[in-house]
């Protein structure tokens, strides 16, 4: 029963859970019983059992109180109401004591506590064989048993004492980096994965068939047994598969990246047989179980050999267009030819160093053939000349995680062992909001649901893990300037800071302040002018680390087409700088510009040679081939025909960029609102741009560039006065 | 309800019935209570209510030699030759009723019966190892041979003496033996029934020894019980 993903009844127990003390206790009882029988030769069973019910009365107290727990855990599994109660108001005082411990001495008291039991039991039922008191039975059980050996069973156990070993030691070696939580030790629910409800309905699909793998198997189909996810960094895959091993009934195993790395020869193959013989059992033992690698690439590649030189066309080219999600006439590795998909995926596999053995072992694991059970099935049944019964289905559910799926081995990825495979992207924009929502939530704030909306949109590649940086990050700036509510000012320091990383607090001179300025300038304006499929996000000239000043745009709306008009207008925003800063200071230009030119060149490459958005439309990957046609003098005219429009833009647009270049220089870092508000004359959060459309005043800019180019010509050390604008009629008035 | 909850419900009435038969069955007494001697290798088993007296009590009503009856009787006697070495024994006495008494072992017509056990080292000027006929006289002069040397040796006439059982036991790992059922009367004290179990081991080194008498009616009332006692007397093979 749950509402909401809230479950309100306890979680119904494995059969196993259910039966396995009062079983333990039945054995006990049957062990004394054995023990008496066996100690006196009258003894027959029915008197035994009469003797023994007397004697170990206290084995069917305990089973009584057993019956009494499983009976109160069935009610409480049908019962929501006899299940709230018992939580809230009996169990109320034992949470409070959870609370006070951690979970990990709750975990090590527990495990103590279990060794104990078990151990008192075996104390008490030798003791009862042995006739003698449990305290001494700890002691002597042993020594019992050792001596009741052969000689020759002695001797064996000695020179397998070397064997053990070595097992020993493999064994350590080979441990660490696989855990395993059981249901109710894992509280991440579906409910807290936020933005990747398309992939949620997904994963949620399989867990379905994990615990009720009849509704496809009765129908001819077979359940999925293995699911990658895959997706840039901080996503929330491995969120998702915590929610998974928070939901599921089923046991949930955990491998560290690191598992299976750095491992001596064998070691690993020895670890992933481990793993799984161990997955089998719990398989069997609970009805399924769930396996997540996480960071699946550091499973290893076996190289360009092993994946059968598929060639142009081959699986391997498929299985990576698979993987990666592109269908045909998608945006992506689909407009690549499959040859170069293959050599492209080829080099990505080269980076990748293989473990030996261990990818083969996982490999033959996932879906190699399942050896018969028990040793009455293997063997017996095979003495006696009868059919060895087949294995048994494991419902193991593998999921794998990754943010290079194309590193993956290609076998991996096969139906049969990967069956399904999920792009966890970066979230829509309404994903962002809920995640946003989902993170303020959990602190104080003022923002307004417009305002939240508007931080979606201004962080277009936000993932869960950026926005919970980010909104820590603006709890932190609201906590240094001795508030706990965070405000919409916060919010977007933190969101600066983020992206540009803290400011180097260096001061420019003025001639270089006025040039870098002028650089951004340009480009904001082209941007503003040319681009209408983004919007400016930021301008600014504080130095970062690696650049001086910038201007960053972001897309307002989740778009997944690009057109050839909004790469020129890209090419024409970059090119804007290398134009404004020849036209402001007399054809001559920086190195700043280097970046810039970098990114149109690219961009004109691929409208040029694989896009279809040149001035030919041959693709440059079959020319390059087939060694014909060259490609540098059609990007070279392309480019030098955009440096022409982006130079009448800016002859056109002088005015504007002296008045943002003022701006800049004036504030340092602009929103895209105050960009706006100095293009458009009006006022913005930060800056009133008003005073731009004073034609006096845009002359004093001129004379201060004027002033300000002479200077950098001349190298000079003058002193420019940054022009200040007259404060507005109204603001006189009043004083 | 789904394949699951049909299998959990199929084991809930497993589990149910194995509980309800494993206490049905055990809520009655036990017929017997079963004694075993492990470092002797002796079981046998008493029924169930008889109480246990100690070899300690025993022994020292043994040592005291206060029982009722005269040290001139045969069963004082032998009581003290057969457990002439009684730290070393293995000795329990068996009694119906709620207050056993080892007082009991050593009197003559009990009106309820009296079971004891012991088990001793043999020892003999011979050393020559125990045969069956020696074994019969073990306890009690039951040969006629052994009666008069007894009447020769100590003066007392021994009366009503009637054998009613005299079997020899031949059990695995050589050890072998006697069973002897046969009454006595004693001056002023009535006719009492002795019925004893002797073995030895095959070695000769140790003799099993049960023991069970009381008045010749109690002996007739309780002759069912007293022979499962008896005949549950066991002695597996030891060196």
């Amino acid at each position: 029963m749950q509402d909401g993903g809230l479950r309100r009844t306890r979680r119904p127990m494995e059969l196993w859970d259910r039966a396995k003390f009062a079983m333990a206790l039945i054995v006990i009882w049957l062990i004394l019983l054995w023990s008496m029988m066996a100690s006196n030769p009258l003894v027959g069973i029915s008197d035994a059992a009469r003797t023994q019910a007397r004697a170990a009365s206290w084995v069917f107290v305990l089973l009584g109180l057993e019956v009494l727990r499983q009976v109160h855990f069935l009610i409480c599994e049908h019962s929501a109401g006899y299940n709230y109660r018992w939580n809230r108001l009996v169990s109320g005082g034992v949470e409070v004591s959870q609370r006070r411990m951690s979970d990990w001495t709750r975990f090590r008291i527990r495990r103590v506590l279990t060794w104990v039991l078990w151990i008192a039991i075996i104390a008490v039922v030798t003791g009862k064989i042995i006739h003698t008191s449990a305290l001494v039975a700890t002691v002597r059980g042993p020594e019992l048993i050792w001596h009741a050996q052969p000689y020759a069973f002695q001797i064996l156990v000695y020179a397998l004492l070397i064997v053990v070993l070595f097992a020993v030691l493999l064994w350590f070696m080979s441990r660490g980096g696989v855990d395993v939580y059981y249901p109710s030790d894992i509280k991440t629910r579906f409910a807290d994965v936020w933005g990747q409800d398309h992939v949620l309905e997904r994963v949620k699909e399989n867990l379905i068939f994990l615990e009720n793998p009849e509704l496809v198997e009765d129908r001819g189909g077979y359940v999925p047994g293995g699911i990658l996810l895959w997706g840039p960094p901080g996503t929330g895959k491995t969120l998702m598969a915590e929610a998974v091993a928070g939901e599921t009934g089923k046991p949930y195993v955990f491998v560290d990246p690191g598992a299976f790395l750095n491992m001596s020869t064998g070691v690993g193959i020895l670890k992933v047989k481990s793993l799984f013989r161990k997955l089998r059992k719990m398989a069997l033992r609970y009805g399924g179980v769930i396996v997540f690698f996480d960071e699946a690439d550091s499973l290893g590649n076996r190289g360009l050999a092993a994946q059968g030189f598929a060639g142009p066309g081959g699986q391997r080219a498929s299985a990576i267009s698979g993987a990666l999600g592109h269908g045909p006439g998608c945006h992506g590795f689909s407009y690549l030819s499959p040859d170069t998909q293959w050599r492209l995926a080829r080099h990505a596999a080269a980076g990748a160093p293989p473990e030996e053995g261990t990818l083969q072992a996982l490999l033959t694991e996932l879906s190699g053939l399942k050896k018969p059970r028990g040793v009455f099935n293997r063997y017996v049944r095979r003495v006696l000349g009868m059919r060895q019964k087949p294995p048994p289905k494991y419902r193991i559910l593998v999921m794998m995680a990754t943010s290079m799926p194309e590193t993956l081995d290609d076998a991996l990825l096969r139906p049969g062992r990967i069956d399904r495979i999920y792009k966890v992207g970066y979230p829509s924009k309404a994903g962002r909001v809920r995640t946003y929502q989902g993170y303020l939530s959990k602190v104080r704030h003022e923002l307004t649901g417009e305002q939240v909306d508007k931080l979606a949109v201004i962080t277009p590649y936000a993932t869960g893990a950026t926005i919970k940086d980010l909104v820590n990050e603006a709890l932190i700036t609201a906590i240094r300037d001795g508030r706990d509510v965070i405000t919409w000012p916060d919010v977007i320091r933190a969101k600066q800071l983020k992206e540009l990383g803290p400011p180097e607090d260096v001061e420019y001179i003025e001639r270089e302040r006025h040039a870098v300025a002028v650089h951004e300038a340009c480009h904001a304006v082209v941007a503003y002018r040319t681009r209408q499929h983004m919007e400016i996000d930021i301008a600014t000239i504080e130095k970062g680390g690696t650049y001086l000043g910038m201007v960053a745009s972001i897309r307002p709306e989740d778009q997944f087409t690009r057109w050839r008009s909004e790469y020129q207008t890209d090419i024409l925003v970059s090119l804007a700088s290398l134009a404004g800063e020849r036209m402001f200071f007399e054809s001559d230009s920086s190195s700043g510009v280097s970046g810039d030119l970098e990114q149109a060149t690219t961009v004109a490459s691929f409208m040029e040679g694989y896009w279809g958005m040149g001035t030919t439309v041959s693709s440059y990957s079959t020319a390059r081939r087939l060694e014909v046609g060259s490609l540098a003098d059609r990007i070279e005219d392309n480019l030098t025909t955009l440096l022409s429009r982006a130079e009448e833009i800016l002859r056109s647009e002088r005015a504007s960029i002296l008045a943002l270049a003022h701006a800049l220089e004036s504030h340092k870092t602009l929103s895209g609102e105050d960009v706006s508000a100095v293009l458009e004359h009006t006022r913005g959060p930060l800056v009133d741009g008003t005073p731009y459309a004073d034609a006096a005043f845009i002359a004093e800019l001129e004379a201060y560039h004027t002033a300000a180019a002479r200077a950098h010509h001349k190298h000079s050390q003058d002193q420019l006065k940054l022009p200040v604008p007259a404060p507005p009629l109204t603001t006189l008035t009043e004083a | 309800m789904g394949i699951k909850g049909r299998r959990v419900m199929t084991f809930a009435a497993w589990v149910c019935a194995v509980l309800v038969g494993a206490s049905l069955s055990s809520c009655a007494a036990p017929s017997f209570t079963y004694v075993a001697v492990s470092g002797n290798s002796t079981y046998f088993k008493v029924p169930y209510g008889w109480k246990q007296i100690s070899g300690a009590d025993m022994c020292t009503e043994l040592q005291s030699g206060n029982g009722q009856s005269s040290s001139s009787s045969p069963s004082a006697s032998a009581s003290a030759s057969a457990s002439s070495a009684c730290p070393n024994d293995w000795l329990a006495g068996y009694e119906p009723g709620t207050k056993p008494s080892a007082h009991d072992f050593e009197s003559l017509s009990l009106s309820r019966s009296f079971v004891f056990v012991d088990v001793e080292p043999y020892t003999s000027q011979t050393s020559s190892p125990p045969t069956d006929d020696t074994l019969r006289d073990f306890y009690l002069p039951v040969s006629s041979a052994a009666r008069s040397a007894y009447q020769a040796e100590t003066g007392v006439a021994l009366g009503g003496f009637k054998s009613l059982r005299d079997s020899a036991l031949k059990l695995s790992g050589g050890v072998h033996g006697v069973r002897e059922t046969f009454d006595y009367s004693f001056a002023g004290l009535g006719v009492d029934t002795f019925d004893e179990v002797i073995l030895a081991n095959s070695a000769g080194t140790t003799v099993y020894l049960i023991v069970a008498h009381c008045t010749t009616s109690c002996y007739s009332q309780d002759k069912t019980a007293i022979n499962d006692v008896m005949s549950s007397f066991t002695v597996r093979s030891s060196p």
